[in-house]
């Protein structure tokens, strides 16, 4: 890697100095740093010519094998159908195919039966949930602030739920993106418009009391905004910029305090939508409840009342002599440094809720009687109704625009020169001169600067917008972006393998309208995402050793489930998924050693109340109640990101913390149950038969005739096993909850241990 | 088109080759440091299937592990190490101009001194000084090195503790564990490289950002260990029907299946497989290291576990000496999280605040030090103690408590390495700033980690863009706290 030396290299305009007017001069660039590949514009590349024609399928296959002639690197042959459906479905819809799926695509006999599945998967709803989850990552979505009090934002998930409706929607991606930053300036009036603005309300931001300072805090408010746009939609490393001189992009920090000021005014705004009934039910239902719990509250303060008075005064007992001359001390008289004396005393006499617990425990009568008011008050507490509708918007209300300083080395204490809102000048010298325009204010209180920025953002010419998102989606196909930073298109990310597709793909998208579908089409269907992953080492020799990587594609990539794909997979395949969309987020079981972790310093019943009906909690991943500091053990041992900042891609670790969860935890024994009442739901099978279910269910495929005789001996020795032990040990063998009741609760058992190893497979893991 | 080629050859995988490391992991393709380390450390060193590999540092280290007695809530120095007469000349006066503006949480105006009320004496050899609140430590004065000067930049909690943790105030950094095991392994292979051990009435403020990886490889993030039979989530199976011989027979017929069309080349695959019989190890050999009553009668009352007062850190203590016996690299122990009654958080009252956090800990603290000691292992140990920040010399509102103060604090270390008996730094006269060798929390993890035979400076991953590292933009070596 080169890295140029382009350090303090940003000419200023001669006769525009800083000390006239104070406002930041405009930095010229030069070519060297003009001309890196991601700051040009994107150019329609003709497909190239290749030798083997017969190989390709579209135009992407052309510049793949243009590559691959060019280094004699032979290809892999076509995946066989079941890898093909169980990668394109996993690939579009975060689920495995069940078994009717393949059956009906291994019988389908027309010529695209596979350009017909991916249609029907791009039509499917699972498409958009998948997807947002990819988007989410980006965004750092969670259903909580972070930070000490992690408290919970309970709308948080109507941005999510538009994020699933607008990909499922196929939005084009310049409006996706325009109201994800600007849309109440787009779209006066929508509610979806003031929504999709969440966008810049996703990631964790610190509420907390005392002496904090305001300035600080909105400062790292706009930082976090400023630097997950430009990463997330223009894969710029501007956060780099903020304390300095970009150190090896052409970014100088005059230019991230411009691309700051874009936000410079919008606020951080929950704004009712809720109508006028909603809002009347809502606190018709609040007053009853109240009304049924201020009775117990009187009862927990006149069971507290003897004890807080008790305590009160063991506590005047113990003041000092000189801190009761104070008291004493009326208050009229007292110095002012006596004053502060006197508060401070009485702060010392009050009495907490835990000295007043801990009191009441010596009497195991009056305890008793605590927690079981505790416990009611709380019980009709939680039956409360969702809050009215709120939108957490990022707009702009104020009657005048706010003003950016570029702040030396990000401390706002320390300002520089003004700036005001534009873009990055060294994408601005590739684009033709208007390529942005000054902010335009709209009617209403808005100063349309974000409208600005996303105009100038989703214009044909940018040269970041449309690479970017494709080479995302490439990304999640592909398993490596043709940028392998995905996040970083600067000088010190990777370079593109093939810059010509990319450029490609980004005018096709451009061209086809901005939508996002056809292009998943483009890349699914081409031959390079066809090609199996699995090649035999002796015809792929060369390959491997040239190539070792797969840069070229002379082969697809295994991938290994995601977090959230995993826990969707064995709900799906133990047929117990929930396929309920939207709403609010479901709060699981949890282990109680998470659920210790909650922090709180206020008595509270329970931290972690699960939602109630069960069903719920089958629900696909992507609505589960995401509390920032509270992580759920499978998601932290597969890699999930803890949204803290924006996570462009995620690590496949590998490591023992893994197997605990999918052996050892409830969710995953609750699978294997349920997969085994699956397979014995016909009780006319033979175990044949099931042992060739649990695997068309799991694996997408039928047992060799090894793994049959392999399943039966496991099944014959394992309970086998079971009985000798249950007998020495003297104890009947629990039943399997979810199988028949007639059937040898040892076989059973040891059907419970088939179905966890199945589970645990690693061709369940991986998508092939 | 431009033949764009990977180099494939061979290189090292220590820390300092972070774009080879880089480069595996962003492959994307489920590739990460594990297979690897596979590749390339199949022959070299040992036991091919451990993801945790022990690698060599830059160079040699003093300290081979390290147990962080981490203070939650900010402890008083000037109640505990660093005593200030002029302050208690002050007491109950306003706080005079000349020491300059109190930046605290919470406290407004016209501030009043607060002195302390604490006997204090010079203590061993050395002299170190201590406060009546910690009797157990003063016969250890000359295994410790006080640093007095310590500097953090929030003085709100959870910030903090990202910082005292992680080196930057925000969430979402890789911890000084992670970052530890990162460039060091682990030399242990059945159990987790990094332990964290939180109070049981709660977390800290910070929560589990406190011991995370963030942008690091998963498998560098802290394993909470729980007090009891079962330290780890999942340990064991949920439901007790499923024993460990019982597994053990599935886990075979599961490793048959998984073998049964193994590519011999695949080396994430055979990471795979080994991670499961890594986590079989785990399940037996955790419960042994966590089982308390293998330790003798003297141990246990030595670190306080007959009396209730002592029994919880003192449980956490011998936890954290029987793991960096077993191997276990970087060890983290909280005391106080939760309830404000459970924390050093002294705001209402730092005498009874600090005499209850002291009584639960004094002890435990000092007959860790004194196992460690007679076990050899205080030799290549690194033992550091603190809290996030300090507290004010001035009361908060006019009561008996302080507030937090992030511009001058005490925190010590003992052990490998570590020049014993010596103070560090100084503060001004009535505790408020460092004065004299300033110590930023950035300059405290550069010396950890050199302790580690770790150089901060090469000790780096490439994240969006930039060569992220523990210390940030900052750091240096305290070395007067070196040997």
């Amino acid at each position: 890697m080169i890295r140029l030396a382009i350090l303090g290299a940003f000419l200023l305009c001669a006769g525009n100095s800083p000390a006239d007017d104070g406002i930041a001069p405009l930095e010229t660039f030069t070519p060297e740093q003009r001309s890196h590949w991601a700051y040009r514009l994107v150019a329609r590349p003709d497909p190239p010519t290749v030798k083997l024609r017969a190989w390709t399928r579209n135009p992407i296959d052309r510049f793949i094998l243009a590559a691959t002639e060019e280094l004699s690197l032979r290809h892999a042959s076509e995946a066989d159908r079941i890898t093909l459906i169980r990668r394109v479905t996993y690939d579009l819809t975060g689920l495995p195919p069940s078994p009717d799926e393949v059956f009906a695509f291994l019988s389908d006999p027309r010529a695209n039966a596979y350009e017909c599945l991916v249609d029907r998967l791009l039509a499917s709803p699972r498409y958009g949930e998948r997807w947002t989850q990819h988007w989410l990552d980006l965004a750092h979505y969670a259903d909580s602030n972070g930070f000490e009090l992690d408290g919970d934002r309970p709308d948080a998930w109507r941005y999510r739920d538009w994020v699933v409706k607008a990909l499922n929607d196929d939005m084009p991606y310049d409006r996706f993106v325009t109201l994800q930053i600007a849309g109440e300036e787009a779209e006066a009036g929508s509610i979806d418009a003031l929504i999709a603005t969440g966008f810049g309300r996703c990631g964790p931001r610190e509420v907390v009391g005392g002496n904090v300072d305001p300035a600080a805090n909105r400062q790292s408010e706009l930082t976090e905004i400023t630097s997950t746009v430009g990463s997330v939609f223009l894969g710029l490393t501007m956060g780099c910029a903020r304390c300095h001189d970009h150190k090896f992009d052409a970014l100088p920090t005059t230019d991230y305090y411009r691309l700051q000021s874009f936000f410079a005014s919008s606020d951080l705004v929950d704004r009712p939508i809720a109508t006028k009934a909603e809002e009347e039910s809502y606190n018709a239902a609040v007053k009853l409840i109240n009304e049924k719990v201020a009775p117990l509250r009187a009862r927990m303060s006149a069971l507290e009342a003897p004890y807080r008075k008790a305590l009160r005064e063991k506590k005047q007992a113990m003041l000092t002599a000189a801190e009761r001359t104070v008291l004493a001390i009326p208050d009229k008289e007292r110095t002012p440094a006596q004053k502060k004396l006197a508060e401070g005393t009485n702060k010392a006499l009050n009495v907490t809720w835990e000295e007043v617990a801990a009191a009441v425990r010596e009497n195991p009568a009056d305890h008793a009687a605590r927690e079981y008011l505790k416990r009611e008050v709380y019980e009709l507490e939680r039956t409360k109704p969702q809050t009215p509708a709120k939108a957490m918007a990022l707009i702009e209300s104020r009657p005048k625009a706010a003003e950016t300083f570029v702040l030396r080395r990000g401390d706002v204490k320390a300002r520089g020169p003004k700036v005001a809102p534009r873009p990055p000048g060294v994408l601005l010298v590739s684009q033709k001169p208007d390529a942005f325009s000054e902010p335009v204010k709209p009617p209403g209180p808005s100063s349309g600067r974000r409208l600005a920025l996303a105009r100038w953002m989703t214009r044909p010419d940018n040269p970041l917008t449309s690479r970017v998102i494709v080479n995302r989606l490439w990304m999640h196909h592909f398993g490596r972006g043709l940028v392998a930073s995905t996040s970083d298109f600067g000088v010190r990310g990777e370079s593109p393998t093939h810059p010509e597709l990319l450029d490609w793909l980004a005018s096709e998208f451009v061209a086809g309208g901005w939508r996002l579908k056809p292009i998943h089409r483009l890349m699914v269907t081409s031959a390079t995402y066809r090609q199996s992953s699995r090649v035999p080492a002796e015809s792929s020799k060369k390959a491997r050793e040239d190539d070792p990587e797969n840069s070229y594609l002379w082969r697809m990539n295994r991938r290994r489930m995601d977090a959230e794909g995993l826990r969707d997979a064995m709900l799906f395949v133990a047929g117990d998924l929930n396929p309920k969309s939207g709403g609010p987020g479901v709060l699981v079981p949890i282990e109680k050693e998470v659920k210790d972790l909650i922090f709180t310093e206020a008595e509270v019943v329970d931290l972690w109340p699960e939602t109630a009906d069960p069903a719920e909690h089958r629900r696909r991943s992507l609505y589960l109640f995401r509390k920032r500091n509270v992580r759920y053990p499978m998601f932290d041992a597969f890699d999930a990101p803890d949204t803290q900042i924006s996570c462009p891609q995620r690590g496949a670790s590998i490591h023992a913390l893994q197997p605990l969860v999918t052996l050892n935890s409830r969710f995953a024994l609750d699978r294997a149950e349920s997969l085994v009442g699956r397979v014995h739901k016909d009780p006319a099978w033979s175990e044949e038969a099931r042992i060739a279910y649990a695997y068309q269910c799991v694996l997408d495929r039928d047992p060799i005739a090894k793994e049959r005789s392999s399943a039966r001996e496991f099944l014959d020795s394992q309970s086998k096993f079971l009985r000798e032990k249950a007998a020495e040990e003297n104890r009947p063998l629990p039943r399997t909850g979810s199988a028949p009741l007639n059937l040898d609760p040892a076989r059973m058992a040891a059907w419970v241990d088939l179905a966890l190893a199945l589970l645990n497979r690693n061709e369940f893991l991986y998508v092939p | 088109m431009i033949p764009h080629k990977r180099c494939p050859g061979p290189g090292s995988f220590g820390p300092g080759s972070r774009r080879e490391f880089l480069k595996v992991m962003g492959g994307g393709f489920g590739l990460l440091g594990l297979t690897d380390l596979l590749q390339r450390e199949a022959t070299a060193s040992g036991p091919a299937n451990n993801p945790m590999a022990a690698k060599p540092g830059h160079f040699p280290a003093r300290a081979k592990r390290c147990i962080f007695l981490f203070m939650v809530g900010g402890p008083s120095q000037m109640d505990l190490f660093d005593p200030k007469p002029v302050l208690n000349q002050l007491d109950g006066k306003p706080l005079p101009p000349s020491f300059g503006k109190v930046h605290s949480q919470f406290i407004e105006g016209d501030p009043l001194c607060l002195g302390s009320h604490r006997k204090f004496g010079k203590y061993g050899q050395s002299g170190i000084d201590m406060s009546d609140l910690i009797p157990h430590l003063h016969p250890l004065a000359d295994d410790l090195a006080l640093l007095r000067s310590c500097v953090v930049d929030s003085v709100i909690h959870a910030p903090a503790h990202y910082q005292m943790n992680t080196g930057r105030i925000f969430m979402g950094y890789p911890s000084l564990g992670s970052w530890v095991t990162y460039g060091l392994g682990s030399e242990c292979e059945n159990l987790p490289a990094f332990v964290a051990m939180t109070q049981p009435e709660g977390t800290p403020e910070g929560g589990a950002p406190c011991w995370g990886a963030g942008f690091l490889p998963a498998s560098h993030q802290g394993t909470l260990f729980r007090p009891g039979p079962n330290p780890i989530v999942n340990l064991k199976s949920a439901s007790p029907e499923f024993t460990l011989d019982r597994q053990r027979r599935t886990l075979d017929f599961l490793r048959e299946m998984n073998e049964s069309d193994l590519d011999a080349e695949d080396s994430e695959l055979s990471a795979r497989i080994a991670s499961y019989e890594l986590a079989f190890r785990m399940q037996s050999e955790a419960p042994e290291a966590v089982d308390l009553s293998r330790e003798s009668a003297e141990t246990r009352t030595l670190y306080g576990l007959d009396d209730p007062k002592t029994n919880d850190f003192g449980t956490r203590c011998l936890l954290a000496r029987r793991l960096v016996e077993r191997g276990v690299r970087f060890v983290q122990v909280y005391s106080g999280g939760g309830p404000v009654a459970t924390q050093w958080d002294a705001h209402d009252d730092v005498d009874a605040n600090h005499a209850a956090m002291s009584g639960m800990t004094d002890k435990p603290v000092a007959a860790l030090l004194i196992d460690l000691k007679r076990r050899g292992l205080l030799d290549d140990t690194l033992v550091v103690w603190g809290g996030e920040f300090g507290r004010t010399p001035v009361s908060q509102g006019g009561s008996r408590g302080r507030d937090h103060n992030a511009t001058g604090f005490t925190m010590w270390m003992a052990g490998a390495g570590v020049k014993n008996g010596t103070i560090v730094g100084a503060t001004d006269e009535i505790g408020l700033n460092a004065t004299e060798d300033r110590a930023h929390v950035n300059d405290i993890h550069a010396t950890i980690l050199h302790l580690m035979g770790l150089d901060h400076k090469k000790l780096t991953q490439l994240h969006n863009g930039r060569d992220e590292r523990l210390t940030d933009v900052g750091g240096r070596v305290i070395g007067k706290l070196l040997l």
